[in-house]
């Protein structure tokens, strides 16, 4: 199996996107700050269906915001 | 800090802290008396269940209070997992525990020594879940 970690620019692309909050980003996408903020730290791999909404909401693709390290 | 972490620091502290002694209690109580009477027994076991089922039940009093408004309190995705890993090992514990309680147990021990072993396997798996879900929110989880 691949050792690759799975890495996001999550952070950076809420600052670009007029510095939303992780409350609001959690909002739109469904899940608790403490779990946008768990995704920002690597902490957790949301599923495919969250990567997907999170993508959505800072309006970019999906592999612009996840990508393999 | 979310409810479940919270509330995981909480329960865990509490059966240590409630549990911890009354398993002393009752082993002290066993090697001096060799057989502690009925009434003592039951008398220690309520009082800890009843501590146990005060300290549950003002905590989550508490977190309601704190999250009126109805933040944080739904759980996600990452809060399932987290359950669901941590729930797993929990119940293998606790089902080893059992399988020693009811069918071992029966043939050489006594009826307080199979109550208090059903307990203390009780406590262990819920110790065990509830360290694993504070590590669970501490150091991350993957699927």
């Amino acid at each position: 199996m691949s050792e690759r970690q799975l890495s996001n620019t999550v952070r950076k692309l809420r600052f670009l996107a007029d510095e939303m909050t992780q409350e609001s980003l959690g909002v739109e996408v469904g899940v608790t700050r403490q779990t946008i903020a768990a995704i920002e730290q690597g902490k957790y791999s949301p599923t495919l269906e969250t990567a997907f909404r999170i993508a959505d909401a800072l309006g970019k693709d999906l592999t612009d915001v996840f990508s393999w390290s | 800090m979310v409810r479940n972490e919270q509330f995981s620091w909480i329960w865990a502290s509490t059966l240590i802290a409630v549990l911890g002694p009354y398993f002393v209690f009752v082993s002290v109580v066993r090697a001096a008396e060799n057989e502690p009477t009925f009434i003592l027994q039951i008398t220690a076991l309520a009082a800890a269940l009843i501590l146990m089922g005060i300290v549950a039940g003002l905590s989550t009093l508490i977190f309601r209070l704190r999250h009126r408004d109805g933040t944080d309190t739904q759980p996600d995705e990452r809060d399932r997992l987290i359950e669901l890993r941590s729930s797993k090992t929990s119940y293998y514990i606790l089902i080893t525990g059992m399988i020693i309680v009811g069918c071992v147990m029966p043939f050489d021990a006594s009826g307080w020594e199979i109550v208090n072993t059903a307990v203390f396997a009780i406590a262990v798996a819920e110790v065990t879940g509830c360290l694993l879900t504070v590590r669970g929110y501490r150091r991350g989880i993957r699927v």
